[in-house]
């Protein structure tokens, strides 16, 4: 309790301290995140083949976190505050990751129709047998 | 601090927020509230994060029709909407810093200004959803664009209306969220011991714009 206590007496003080969270470094983040904006507008608009989408997703991500670091100020405070959104976080992308392995792992007659998958060494005839089909030098 | 003359009450001066029984000061109880909006953010991170997951692996499964049917998109729409959203992002973080000045008629400024520019959003947000509507860019079955026909671009249209329509219902209870707080700002009620409400507030408004920080480049730049 009183440790609690504690702690939200020294984020209290941090929260008061005007050099943290001024209108200047409101102003300066309001300025980035126009510039980063513009940045990924021009970037999407090259259409980069293979990287064009980790790009803007990184750019989202620096945008993201300047919003959630200085205009929610988690930046200045401290413990449950971060590990909450930090939990959050983590929990989206492992529920990301996971269902795109499923994804990224299946092989044609497991997907619709009209899906492109993945190029599998068994549909190159190099690896064994997996699903339905088959290496084409093996004997039936 | 208890004594000092901002909480001495004129008319109309700033109220002493009251301090439930079961926290030690208000400063924890302060803390409390942020941490309870954190969490109650935190479920929202996740349910976006559904949409997210749906948009992944439909992407994966049709790419060429997710890239073909982002293009239909109106890019500059969708620019002009970001930078709305990020500056009335910025109004909201002003607002706080107003209120803990004590500065209440500065936070109902920056509060209007949020809300209006979130009005504005939501009618671009409306000239786009109209213009698709008119072409038959519509999700799964009503799907009748004849500009293109590859498999997957209803599911597209689909992600595209969920993820926006629920964007848009953020927008529109943020709005009301921040209205109520600047008639409590209108009331003159906001000082460094009293803020709270200005805070959570804005950090609502402050997820409603991460949320459209990755729907942006997801759905308008492939």
């Amino acid at each position: 309790m009183s440790a609690m206590a504690n702690e939200s007496l020294k984020e209290d003080h941090e929260m008061r301290g005007e050099h943290h969270s001024g209108p200047g470094k409101y102003v300066l983040i309001w300025f980035a995140l126009l510039v980063l904006t513009v940045v990924t507008v021009l970037t999407g608009r090259m259409h980069l083949p293979d990287w064009g989408l980790a790009l803007a997703l990184v750019i989202a991500s620096v945008k993201g976190g300047l919003v959630a670091l200085y205009f929610m100020h988690l930046a200045e405070h401290k413990g449950a505050n971060r590990l909450v959104f930090a939990t959050s976080m983590l929990f989206v992308v492992l529920l990301l990751l996971f269902t795109l392995f499923d994804f990224g792992t299946r092989f044609r007659p497991a997907l619709p129709s009209n899906a492109t998958p993945p190029t599998w060494p068994v549909e190159v005839g190099q690896g064994r047998y997996g699903g339905m089909l088959k290496s084409p030098d093996t004997t039936p | 601090m208890q004594s000092s003359s901002a909480v001495a009450g004129t008319a109309g001066a700033p109220p002493v927020p009251q301090v439930a029984a079961h926290f030690a000061s208000l400063e924890v109880q302060n803390h409390a509230a942020r941490l309870g909006m954190w969490l109650f953010l935190a479920t929202e991170i996740l349910l976006f994060a559904g949409l997210f997951v749906c948009y992944a692996c439909y992407r994966f499964l049709f790419p060429d029709a997710f890239a073909a049917a982002s293009r239909e998109l109106n890019l500059l729409m969708g620019t002009i909407n970001t930078l709305v959203l990020i500056t009335s992002s910025f109004t909201a973080a002003m607002a706080v810093h107003y209120a803990k000045e004590a500065q209440n008629k500065k936070v109902v400024a920056m509060f209007v200004l949020t809300i209006l520019m979130a009005l504005g959003f939501l009618v671009i947000k409306y000239f786009e959803y109209a213009h698709k509507f008119h072409e038959g860019q519509l999700p799964g079955a009503y799907y009748r664009f004849e500009g293109i026909q590859l498999p997957g671009v209803s599911m597209y249209f689909t992600i595209y209306f969920l993820s926006t329509g629920l964007h848009a219902f953020h927008v529109i209870i943020g709005m009301a969220v921040l209205a109520w707080v600047t008639t409590k700002a209108m009331r003159n009620e906001f000082s460094y011991r009293n803020y709270t409400a200005v805070e959570l507030g804005s950090m609502y408004w402050h997820l409603v714009d991460l949320v459209w920080i990755f729907l942006f480049p997801m759905l308008y730049l492939i």
